[in-house]
């Protein structure tokens, strides 16, 4: 398998939200309900405004996958990417909770736990994710997580550790410059 | 929160009441329960289009060329346009949720006609179109045989097509004749669009936004400028740059705005202060003998006398030091590394225009850039944003029936017209015909009030029924971008892009191009305001005749844009301007000034600038507010709206035809003349999610940055008594407003931050406009903007 990822460079984002805006035109993503949500860090201690975009990190080892009672949440073989039968979902909200990135939203409405899937349907027609599709300031990368690192570490960039839970996030950021 | 007398809460009480009422559009005010708005693309994943189709982004100056996705004769999606050598393809929120702007509940869906008091929903009845128009032809006609033609005005804001906004309308005043027609100028960057006229002979900047040459400078300052906010996509591209070059980028804003926290220095200057920047860095530049001798002897008229002023009022870094709090260390520092690298560029936008001395100091800035020599080659120079469009052509209107309008234009603002509205002074204005609302952006809204209320007729035109819009007449629901087709709003750099129509009109709207028409046949004018023009493309083609923007030039290139001055059918598109190869196509000269060089200072700008009391080298002063606060020179003004003042001498500049102008005097306070205010308040963007009411209408904008929001240092916050999130009341010289405390360290102390595009009659949340602490009359002499952004305050616990 080689795992996709998105990497998000810290540096490259402008805070404009427009990877909001792309998820929920083409997921159909109603009002105060995210996939992908763009968040705005305060500067602190003479640090700067940062900004933070958090879409799913598709976990090597899913903690959303491991709550679910009814088996809904799967990683696919191929590429990695972890996504929710809405059949098979209870609505249970394990999963809501059992994430702790905060990834996974509710649909109040239609009872079931929604989230990012990388745009899995786009992808499948030879197309970027949304969200990286129209990056206003080139900060989103869809690839191949090992190539997207590779590229990284040639361009002198660093990493930044997020795996505080040891379920390791397939999406991942470049710290700022 | 709100003082006015119609809140949010009667309004919807209100439309409520609507269904008993015969004849109350209730659909004027939609259903408001919804929680949570549906998504466009219903039920999960946007379909795989039937049709793609190539529009222009009908947002902000970037101009971008769009892909829009239709399935089934509905538009299910957004994406950027590949082909695109601006965009690449990327795109802002704004541009995708264009979307909303048509499949929108809260839209106008009727005309209407007011038939009771104003500011009353049940006072307006749904009319046939022919019943709207053909009464507001009449009224019309019927100002103009009582008070004459100068008595109507016309304020064709907004970032609705060009044809029609910029073309038709143009017709139709030289076949009224009045001269009263005006644009968003005046809101937006006229300071900046009137100092490049002045200095350089054509009003845009320098550069294009390719990688090739706004992205390819060394160097970057943006003055005043939120960039990543206001022109997204261009600053997304220089900021990869960045990144990938290593290049200097410096932000000179109050705040730490999000093109600031890219910056590898923040300059937080005091509002209202940057001319004393710009003046400070040439004083050392020159001091240091470090401006370019060769570029000024050649390109350059008025250095001298530039010299010996800046020498004579000691604008040292020292001074500049004490005005703006940026340390004279920092000033010369970056002074010098300006001088040195080639590949510089300053940008300014409304942060500078947006006040008193808005003309003056963009000027000041064109002249760093021109006695440096950042003049004539890609990635350098200085320019300001939204400076305007370049000729597309018009319809034309044979000289027997074009009447010349016999007294002068009052003023090159529209909010010029409030008074005259009122007193009939110095002569009467009683038709006013608007896009935008004057109620949300021209200061003063109470004054404003009155004036419509002493009108013959005034008449709305725009897609929501936006703040206190049930003032007017008559209220005409309008097509937007994909309904309508034309041409998308000119982008900086001089770029439009052809939007075709690509879905019929919703409800009873009708395009802007089709109310114009129909509106001229009515006057009596058939003949030129043909019914053939309704169609988008036959229009283009009419108008275009002696310019090279044909629809068939649109339509062959792959992102449907072109780039002006076109002057003639077959010109080619230039990319740079102001180069020794094609200055600027169509005029004269690598700068068009009379001279042909750049005008510092020449005997006819003194000529000019001196019938209003000021000269064309920027003595400095500061905004008046700020200058009684802090006993600083800001203006006082000897003439007022409703008197005769001079007539401008600025033609070229900023004069349109005869146009009065107000005369000032820069004052000299000893000592501060005002105190209990104890901040400086200053305002924008609130993100890149908004330009302007239209994007609060469109839900998924609204929610990314819904609050009126007062970003406020931890340490003024503490003095204060405000936590982040508290309710707070910022009180104005006017009045004042209220906003949620963003408790943020990325702003300097003495200021804080309101942004300036939240309205009481907004859908989703409701914030009273920051514009009623505005006063109107504070306005630039030269470019008669309005001071939106140098106030002072005070700011309590709400």
């Amino acid at each position: 398998m080689s795992q996709y990822s998105i990497m998000v460079d810290t540096e490259r984002c402008i805070g404009c939200k427009s990877c909001e805006t792309a998820c929920k035109l083409e997921n159909g993503i109603p009002a105060g309900r995210y996939r992908i949500k763009n968040l705005w860090i305060n500067p602190q201690g003479g640090k700067r405004l940062d900004f933070m975009t958090m879409p799913c990190m598709h976990c090597e080892k899913p903690a959303c996958a491991a709550s679910c009672p009814v088996k809904a949440i799967s990683k696919r073989k191929e590429d990695g990417i972890v996504l929710i039968d809405k059949k098979k979902c209870n609505g249970c909200q394990y999963c809501v909770h059992a994430c702790p990135y905060g990834a996974i939203n509710f649909d109040a409405e239609k009872k079931v736990a929604d989230k990012c899937t990388y745009c899995l349907h786009r992808l499948q027609r030879g197309e970027e994710p949304a969200c990286v599709s129209k990056c206003s300031g080139h900060a989103l990368s869809l690839g191949k997580k090992d190539d997207l690192i590779a590229k990284a570490k040639s361009g002198g960039r660093k990493t930044r550790d997020i795996n505080k839970f040891g379920i390791n996030p397939s999406t991942f950021y470049l710290e700022r410059v | 929160m709100s003082n006015s007398n119609l809140s949010r809460r009667d309004f919807l009480k209100y439309a409520g009441a609507g269904a008993v009422i015969a004849g109350m559009p209730s659909i004027l005010y939609g259903e408001t329960k919804e929680k949570a708005p549906k998504p466009y693309t219903e039920d999960g994943i946007a379909p795989v289009p039937d049709k793609v189709v190539t529009a222009g982004c009908p947002w902000c100056q970037t101009g971008c060329s769009m892909k829009v996705h239709v399935k089934d004769g509905r538009i299910v999606n957004i994406y950027g346009n590949p082909d695109d050598p601006v965009t690449g393809g990327k795109l802002c929120p704004k541009g995708q949720a264009s979307i909303g702007l048509l499949y929108n509940k809260y839209r106008l869906k009727s005309p209407l006609k007011r038939i009771g008091p104003r500011g009353k929903p049940e006072s307006y009845q749904e009319i046939s179109w022919e019943q709207a128009l053909t009464e507001i032809a009449e009224k019309l006609k019927m100002v103009k045989e009582k008070y004459g033609p100068e008595a109507f005005a016309w304020w064709t804001a907004g970032r609705s097509e060009s044809q029609a906004r910029a073309g038709l309308t143009g017709t139709f005043e030289k076949l009224y004749g009045t001269p009263h027609r005006e644009g968003t100028g005046p809101f937006c960057n006229l300071a900046g669009t009137s100092a490049s006229n002045s200095i350089l002979g054509h009003n845009n900047p320098p550069w294009i936004y390719t990688r090739e040459d706004f992205g390819n400078a060394d160097w970057y300052m943006f003055v005043g400028s939120n960039s990543a906010a206001c022109k997204t996509v261009a600053f997304g591209m220089v900021n990869d740059e960045r990144v990938k070059r290593k290049i200097r980028l410096i932000v000179v804003d109050p705040r730490m705005t999000e093109t600031a926290s890219r910056a590898d220095l923040w300059l937080p200057i005091k509002p209202s202060t940057d001319m004393a920047l710009a003046l400070s860095m040439m004083y050392h530049i020159i001091e240091k003998d470090l401006h370019n001798k060769e570029f000024i002897d050649k390109k350059v008229l008025g250095f001298d006398r530039l010299k010996a002023f800046l020498f004579e009022k000691k604008y040292t870094p020292e001074w500049a030091e004490k005005v703006t709090g940026i340390p004279a260390k920092t000033i010369k520092g970056i002074a010098e590394e300006y001088a040195k690298t080639e590949k510089a560029i300053i940008m300014g936008n409304a942060g500078l225009s947006h006040h008193t001395n808005g003309h003056l100091t963009h000027r000041a800035f064109f002249m760093l850039a021109a006695i440096t020599g950042h003049f004539g080659k890609p990635s350098m120079g200085y320019g300001c944003g939204n400076t305007g469009a370049t000729p597309m052509g018009s319809i034309s209107v044979p000289p027997e029936k074009e009447v010349k309008p016999k007294k002068q234009r009052l003023g090159r603002s529209p909010a010029a017209w409030v008074e005259p509205m009122i007193t009939g002074k110095p002569y009467p204005i009683k038709a006013f015909m608007s896009t935008c609302n004057p109620l949300v952006q021209w200061g003063d809204i109470e004054r404003v009030m009155t004036a419509l209320d002493n009108l013959d007729v005034s008449v709305y035109y725009n897609m929501f029924p936006s703040i206190e819009t049930l003032y007017f007449d008559y209220i005409l629901p309008i097509s937007p971008w994909a309904e309508s087709g034309g041409v998308a709003p000119v982008s900086d750099e001089r770029r439009n892009v052809f939007v075709p129509q690509i879905i019929q009109p919703l409800h009873q709207a009708k395009p802007e191009r089709w109310i114009f028409i129909e509106l001229g046949q009515k006057m009596g004018w058939g003949d030129i305001f043909k019914d053939e023009y309704k169609d988008p493309v036959v229009l283009q083609r009419a108008m275009a005749k002696k310019t090279g923007f044909s629809p068939e030039r649109f339509f062959a290139k792959k992102d449907y844009a072109l780039r002006g001055p076109l002057p003639s059918p077959d010109a080619p598109e230039i990319g740079t301007l102001y180069t020794e190869a094609h200055g600027v196509p169509g005029k004269k000269g690598q700068f068009p000034r009379p001279s042909g060089k750049i005008e510092i200072w020449t005997e006819d700008l003194e000529k000019a600038y001196k019938a209003q009391g000021i000269s064309p080298l920027p003595e400095f002063y500061v905004d008046p507010e700020i200058g009684m606060k802090d006993g600083l020179p800001y203006l006082e003004y000897l003439d007022d709206d409703s008197s005769e003042g001079v007539t401008s001498q600025m033609k070229g500049i900023v004069a349109v035809g005869n146009m009065r102008a107000l005369r000032v005097k820069i004052k000299y306070p000893e000592k501060p003349e005002i105190s209990g205010f104890n901040m400086y308040l200053t305002s924008g963007r609130p993100s890149a999610s908004h330009f302007g009411d239209g994007s609060h209408w469109i839900w998924s904008l609204n929610e990314q940055m819904p609050d009126q929001y007062c970003m406020i240092h931890p340490e003024k916050a503490k003095e204060t008594g405000v936590k982040d999130g508290d309710m707070v009341k910022v009180e104005g010289l006017k009045g004042s407003v209220t906003a949620k405390a963003w408790v943020y360290e990325g702003i300097r102390k003495d200021t804080v931050f309101v942004p300036n595009t939240y309205s009481e009659k907004q859908p989703f949340t409701q914030w009273r406009s920051l514009n009623f602490i505005v006063d109107k009359n504070k306005r630039c002499p030269v470019s008669d903007q309005i001071n939106y952004k140098g106030l002072i305050c005070r700011v309590t616990k709400a």
